[in-house]
């Protein structure tokens, strides 16, 4: 059962939702609950409020089912959702930096569990490391930070990032790049010794 | 706008493979020659692969039933039932409460001529509500106390003169009988 639903496309799924199938809604949540985390979690850089973005775009989703068209896929909608909600959240953030100077440090951040390949060091190194990348990361403009992470983390094609952003294909790419060389800038330090180790 | 700043515009075209023909080889050759634009290119490439290579994350284990009782908690006019956002509003609360006490109490238990109990009422507010007190004492212009005075015991006079006359009255009556 749980196979079969899988296999089904998002829209189609969705599609059965919009008739009142609540395993259809189910079984889009398994499939992007993860994946949205792993998105705005990046965007906005805390595990806490990233989890509460999430749930928020399964509410939106769930309430306004019948707004969605085919016309478009359902990844797109539903990135376009988590997207603008944690862009939201940034700017509460900002606003209540006014007001507590003990603002997000990123004491609540876990990591999934080892697959057995690494070693504990390079667990902790891996780990290490992606508390930098975060950093670099949290310091891009959003419009950089939101093209970088749909592209670079979610894999997404330029196109359908477009889509989501509502963006031409050019500024996506042109931001891409952009972007790109801003966080090279910022982790030199880190990536310096690999790419000499590269070149010669 | 110098060669270099004019290809760094297609670094990640070209790290993703994208750019074709005479841009690519002017791109390489561009590389080839200066090994700073070559060590930028490297790192942007090696950028690229860490971000694909972040450590996932996965929702809480609680994530679905937190999930549930949030769709549970839609009414049917949509409204929300969500949880609070994540900022401490404890601390600020207490200080509040804790102000709003002490004023109050300092308030309370100082007489002040702001405090509404004490403070004369207005005088549009007194017109409105009448004193019995105000009556009692309004006294006409041509009259002063000493006058109430004496007009009091004139008056006192005139009633014991009064009684006086009924008793005689009833004396006269009983011994007629």
């Amino acid at each position: 059962m749980k196979k079969n639903s899988d296999q089904v496309s998002d829209e189609k799924l969705i599609a059965r939702f919009q008739q009142g199938d609540v395993q259809a809604f189910d079984t889009l949540v398994r499939r992007y609950k993860d994946q949205l985390l792993n998105y705005v979690y990046r965007f906005v850089g805390n595990r806490v409020e990233a989890e509460d973005v999430v749930q928020e775009t399964f509410l939106r989703v769930y309430k306004n089912k019948h707004y969605y068209k085919e016309i478009a896929k359902f990844s797109t909608w539903v990135y376009t959702i988590a997207g603008n909600l944690a862009k939201t959240e940034l700017r509460k953030r900002k606003r209540r930096k006014l007001f507590s100077v003990s603002n997000f440090v990123n004491e609540d951040r876990d990591y999934d569990i080892p697959d057995g390949e690494r070693s504990p060091e390079q667990e902790v190194d891996g780990a290490i490391q992606d508390e930098i990348i975060q950093k670099a990361i949290d310091k891009l403009p959003a419009k950089f930070k939101e093209v970088i992470l749909l592209r670079d983390v979610q894999g997404f094609a330029y196109e359908e990032i477009g889509e989501i952003l509502n963006i031409p294909l050019g500024t996506v790419k042109s931001r891409v790049n952009r972007g790109r060389l801003k966080l090279q800038e910022d982790l030199r330090f880190l990536v310096e010794d690999e790419t000499s180790n590269e070149s010669s | 706008m110098n060669q270099s700043d004019k290809l760094k515009e297609s670094v990640s075209s070209y790290i993703e493979g994208e750019l074709s023909g005479e841009l690519r080889r002017e791109f390489e050759q561009h590389m080839a020659d200066d090994a700073e634009f070559k060590e930028l290119v490297g790192r942007t490439r090696m950028v690229r692969e860490r971000l694909q290579q972040l450590n996932p994350v996965s929702t809480s284990a609680d994530f679905d039933a937190t999930l549930r009782k949030r769709l549970n908690g839609y009414g049917n006019d949509g409204s929300r039932t969500f949880s609070m956002p994540q900022m401490n509003w404890r601390g600020p609360a207490i200080a509040v409460a804790a102000t709003a006490v002490i004023a109050s109490t300092v308030w309370l238990s100082s007489p002040t001529e702001t405090n509404p109990v004490d403070a004369p009422a207005p005088d549009n507010v007194r017109s409105f509500a009448p004193n019995m007190s105000s009556q009692s004492v309004n006294v006409p212009d041509n009259e002063t106390p000493d006058a109430l005075v004496n007009e009091n015991e004139d008056s006192l006079r005139v009633k014991d003169g009064q009684i006086k006359d009924k008793i005689k009255l009833v004396k006269d009556g009983a011994q007629g009988n």
